[in-house]
């Protein structure tokens, strides 16, 4: 497996966004690591950026951290998890009723109009349900297909 | 399902008179346990929103394992909301104890060898506060996606993923010069423990996979030794109460490294390793390590051993 950590300008430019998008400082040390053309992992363990090279030359290493992003463009989609985990305090969030939790978590989008468009933090009750896409009259749905409640 | 003959008899060879208590709880339904995952939320706001579900909740002797007394669906617990969410692991409490024994601490470097499903992974990575690094190593493909997938649901930051063969890997490590703080051996094994939670180990217990599993442990014990650190420490468990696969390999790595045999305590009533099986007797400090029979706490079988590298 390819991966390449992400150098500090790079990762500071991903925080800049981050921030922009969502609202979201992460408070603790970490190194993002890119796997592939577009999936940002994030990993907080205490290796360096040489020791997980070497280790990545020795083992067979089938992934690191947690996936964190997916980047492109300059867009960065938060993960499900990291927005469960990150995005409580979010800037773009949008609130669903019982109806509207229950087709987002069969992975359906939602006819539902939002005064914003862009990558919006979803909130249930006092759960977070992933990360969407908010277009005006549609939320566009990422929920994993494994976290799905069909 | 009706055990084996011989799997009966050396039952009694281990339990005596009790072994008809242990055949009794081999038959009973395990408790419904879980444990909280304080990665993603805290014991009492998980507490409260299964409460608000209707589910009676039950503490155990363990803080973070809580016992659902409530009648669920099949397949319920599994699928709640609370459960996509990483908000708990189903994980049955024997099964907790081995990351309680090796303690994982934040700054430190721990190699998990056998991890998946990834139980005990992400309850270290939830002990270690997402911080140190854990590599979590699996040989199996298919065990491996379950591996990486409870890692994500449970929010684990701090681990790397490798899919290597146990032994491979640790040789690899040690040429390296990369060694460990501490070391799970989770071994693979006969699951004589699991019995209450999968009745087809009955049906395909034999002899020989037990001889068979005794000598892939012995490697793996003794590969993982050489990667660790002088003054660290390795903790082997299984889910099987076999001695060959338990205070044999213990008696085995006694002999062939320098490691000794720690006494550990845990919140679940255990006994002492055995010392002496069908004529062969153990070095004696094997009574340290603990057993735990499904009939003394309602719970799984399990066997724990705590060893330090002297040198």
């Amino acid at each position: 497996m390819k991966l390449a950590i992400l150098k500090r300008n790079k990762r500071i430019e991903i925080e800049k966004i981050l921030e922009k998008n969502y609202g979201i400082l992460i408070p603790f040390k970490y190194q993002l690591v890119k796997l592939g053309k577009e999936k940002l992992r994030i990993f907080t363990g205490n290796l360096g950026a040489r020791d997980i090279l070497i280790l990545s030359k020795i083992l067979t290493i089938d992934t690191i951290g947690l996936y964190f992003a997916f980047f492109k463009d300059d867009e960065l989609r938060i993960s499900f998890d990291s927005a469960i985990l990150f995005g409580r305090n979010a800037i773009n969030s949008v609130s669903l009723n019982d109806r509207e939790a229950k087709e987002w978590l069969r992975g359906q989008d939602l006819e539902k109009n939002t005064q914003i468009r862009g990558y919006v933090v979803i909130k249930y009750n006092d759960n977070i349900l992933g990360c969407g896409k908010a277009t005006g009259r549609k939320i566009l749905n990422f929920v994993p297909k494994e976290r799905r409640i069909i | 399902m009706k055990p084996k003959q011989l799997f009966v008899e050396r039952i009694n060879d281990l339990l005596g008179s009790e072994s008809r208590i242990f055949f009794d709880y081999i038959n009973k339904p395990l408790l419904k346990t879980i444990r909280v995952n304080n990665l993603k939320i805290s014991k009492k706001n998980l507490i409260k929103k299964l409460k608000r579900k209707g589910w009676k909740i039950e503490e155990t002797g363990y803080d973070e394992g809580l016992i659902i007394k409530s009648k669920l669906f099949p397949g319920e617990l599994g699928k709640a909301l609370e459960h996509r969410l990483g908000y708990y692991y189903v994980q049955e409490l024997a099964s907790m104890m081995p990351p309680l024994v090796l303690q994982p601490k934040q700054d430190e470097i721990i190699l998990d060898l056998c991890a998946a499903p990834g139980s005990k992974t992400t309850q270290m990575a939830m002990l270690m506060k997402n911080k140190g690094t854990i590599i979590a190593n699996d040989v199996r493909i298919d065990r491996l996606k379950a591996l990486v997938s409870n890692l994500e649901r449970c929010g684990v930051m701090n681990t790397l993923v490798t899919r290597m063969n146990g032994i491979v890997l640790c040789k690899k490590l040690t040429k390296a010069k990369f060694f460990f703080d501490k070391i799970l051996v989770d071994a693979p094994c006969s699951g004589e423990g699991t019995i209450r939670n999968d009745q087809t180990i009955l049906r395909s217990w034999n002899i020989n996979m037990i001889k068979g599993l005794a000598a892939l442990q012995k490697k793996l014990i003794l590969s993982a030794v050489e990667c660790l650190k002088p003054q660290g420490t390795l903790v082997y468990s299984t889910c099987t109460l076999t001695p060959e696969e338990n205070e044999m390999v213990i008696d085995f790595i006694i002999k062939n490294s320098n490691i000794e045999i720690e006494k550990v305590e845990i919140p679940l009533k255990t006994r002492p390793g055995i010392i002496e099986w069908q004529g062969k007797t153990f070095n004696k400090e094997i009574k340290k390590c603990l057993r735990i029979w499904p009939q003394d706490n309602n719970t799984e079988g399990f066997f724990i051993a705590k060893l330090k590298k002297i040198k």
